[in-house]
């Protein structure tokens, strides 16, 4: 190993969540900053600031106010390798809800002076507006994913992001499905592993914080929740949570 | 080995003393439970811990259990099968120990402990004999299958009752236990038929309050299960099955499956054969431990079939046809048996309710 990975951890539109679980990492951590991390830039963690290059960055939030798009092609620039960390930076999160409805409208309701008020029309994944090279889906991201794919940097292998739908976690688990047997409205069937399949675990149903994998069907899991009940708009609502910006979330109509 | 005996008839009660002496004898003992609204597999201390009485509803996509018998096995089977404890989700393979540059093999340290299962019906246990045949069967043995399946107990259990998507009969399956069990129970009125299956069998019948059956009993449980197999709904035809599948690749029916299909594999999952797995190696860098894990895999991931020249089976068509082909054609090329027994897990436990006996009934145009 060449010396240190330099780190950046940047923030955008977001609740800092995934940030911390990095910092949440308090077993690991120190031993991978003694030997193996060089944290450039952190500042939820660390005042000292370091302008790049970076080896990595991790991307955390959404682009969502106007000098952002001007940063997160700063960050492309200065990093060998961006990951995307977080629901927020892979689909948009959930201030994406907006953009189905009217920014002014909000910021009228809202806001005492809308006018002071500078933010885009859409919240954007970082993928809109600068190429991304891994992505880590979750709200917040998994600690166990995001340490995998750090010492797959350290140690220069291809990381392992599990493309499965959670169902193949949760069976791996031995839960009882929770869509068949208890028929609530979960959205594992479409959405991507990696989560650990928390919330089936403990007897609800998934809200898919990790957002689609890739070919996913749509029509066929919206026909299977209006046959155990779910309203139009329930449908619509379960597609429209934390990643419902997402590529192929986004298109969903009932 | 089957044993000749003639079968005993034993009161309902007398299942706790069998179960006693297997823990006696060191066996750790799994069976039916009821957890989270399904019957699944956990360890049973008593026969009070069996989910008596209880009697599940299946349907394509749909499993309810309720209470509403007094039998101790009206129930079919839950999810989970013996594929669970045998060929577990997730196994280390091999630790390697990487320490001033040298790189030690670390010794595998698991200890296995006797396991008996208690409850197994037909379907796995022919699910059982598919997976020997599969993993221990050739030249490359699945050393970690060996290991855990060396020394398992089966107490198995005639079906009395026919699940709503079981199909055993079709595929010679059951629901009568072939082989391969050490003690098997026919459940009746007022007590069990007890067949001696193994020498290892018979040593857990001590203290046991046994008599032979009178042929009238024999009879009606013989009986018993007939009527199961004979009320038992769905059906394959697999005449010529692996012939007529293969000339069916191109059947428009695959697109019709591929727009109901969610690709989220839960089938394959709850298929007691399936066995495909992904193979990773989980590094540590402060131990310098590196453990290379094999976990369950599923054909319906789209990575699956991804190569450096690109995906083979890019569509969710493309993936459906190679499971339902693997199961009920190719199976049969490799391993000289089909991969399905009939157990009707993957049509409950398919969120959207995909059939695979109406599949292959339309794939051959009946």
């Amino acid at each position: 190993m060449a010396g240190k990975l330099k780190i950046a951890v940047v923030k955008f539109a977001s609740c800092s969540g995934c940030q911390g679980v990095l910092l949440d990492a308090e077993e690991e951590l120190p031993f991978l900053v003694d030997n193996h991390l060089d944290i450039q830039y952190f500042i939820e963690a660390t005042s000292r600031i370091g302008d790049g290059p970076y080896d990595l960055a991790l991307v955390e939030g959404s682009i969502s106010v106007p000098e952002d798009l001007k940063r997160v092609k700063e960050i492309r620039e200065k990093s060998k390798i961006v990951a995307t960390i977080g629901a927020c930076a892979t689909t948009g999160g959930i201030q994406a809800l907006r953009n189905w409805s009217s920014l002014n409208d909000f910021s009228r309701t809202v806001y005492l002076n809308p006018e002071w008020i500078a933010s885009l029309d859409k919240s954007t994944p970082i993928s809109e507006h600068i190429k991304v090279d891994y992505e880590l889906n979750g709200c917040p991201i998994s600690k166990q994913q995001l340490l995998d794919f750090i010492v797959s940097m350290v140690i220069g292998k291809r990381p392992r992001i599990e493309r499965n739908s959670v169902c193949v976690e949760c069976k791996r688990l031995g839960n009882v499905c929770v869509l068949v047997a208890d028929k609530l409205p979960c959205m594992g069937p479409v959405t991507k592993a990696g989560c650990g399949a928390l919330c089936p675990s403990y007897g609800r149903d998934c809200y898919s914080c990790f957002g689609p994998f890739e070919d996913i069907n749509v029509e066929s899991l919206k026909k299977k929740f209006k046959e155990i009940g779910l309203k139009d708009y329930e449908v619509l609502h379960k597609f429209r949570e934390f990643t419902g910006y997402s590529k192929q979330f986004r298109e969903v109509k009932v | 080995m089957k044993s000749n005996q003639e079968p005993f008839f034993i009161q309902k009660k007398s299942l706790e003393i069998i179960l006693s002496n297997l823990k006696l004898k060191g066996y750790k003992v799994f069976g039916p439970k009821l957890k989270n609204n399904a019957i699944v597999f956990g360890e049973v201390g008593s026969i009070n811990d069996l989910p008596i009485g209880y009697v599940d509803t299946q349907g394509p996509g749909k499993y309810e259990v309720k209470k509403s018998s007094e039998s101790f096995f009206s129930y079919v089977n839950g999810p989970f099968s013996l594929k669970n404890f045998l060929y577990p989700s997730e196994v280390d393979l091999l630790k390697v120990e990487k320490k001033d540059n040298k790189i030690r093999v670390l010794s595998n340290t698991n200890v296995v402990e006797k396991r008996a299962f208690v409850g197994i019906r037909s379907c796995d246990l022919s699910a059982l004999k598919v997976l020997d045949k599969t993993l221990l069967g050739y030249e490359y043995v699945d050393e970690q299958y060996k290991l855990l399946r060396n020394g398992t107990f089966i107490l198995g259990v005639n079906c009395v009752r026919a699940g709503e998507n079981c199909f055993c009969t079709s595929m010679n399956t059951g629901p009568k236990l072939g082989d391969g069990f050490d003690l098997a129970l026919t459940e009746m009125e007022d007590g069990f038929m007890l067949e001696v299956g193994s020498a290892e069998g018979e040593r857990m019948l001590d203290g046991v309050e046994l008599r032979r059956a009178s042929e009238d009993e024999v009879q009606q449980a013989g009986e018993l299960v007939e009527r199961a197999a004979r009320v038992m709904a769905k059906k394959v035809n697999i005449l010529n099955l692996k012939n007529v599948l293969y000339s069916q690749l191109t059947n428009p029916r695959w697109d019709d499956v591929a727009k109901r299909c969610l690709s989220c594999g839960n089938c394959t999952m709850v298929c007691p054969t399936c066995f495909c797995n992904d193979v990773f190696d989980d590094n540590e860098l402060k131990s310098g431990v590196t453990t290379r894990k094999r976990i369950w895999d599923s054909c319906f991931n789209v990575e699956f079939a991804e190569t450096t020249a690109g995906n083979a089976r890019p569509t969710i068509k493309d993936r459906y046809r190679q499971w339902l082909m693997h199961k009920m054609a190719y199976w049969v090329d490799q391993f000289g048996t089909f991969g399905c027994v009939g157990c009707g897990r993957c049509i409950t436990w398919c969120p959207v309710g995909i059939d695979i006996t109406e599949e292959v009934r339309a794939l051959r145009g009946e």
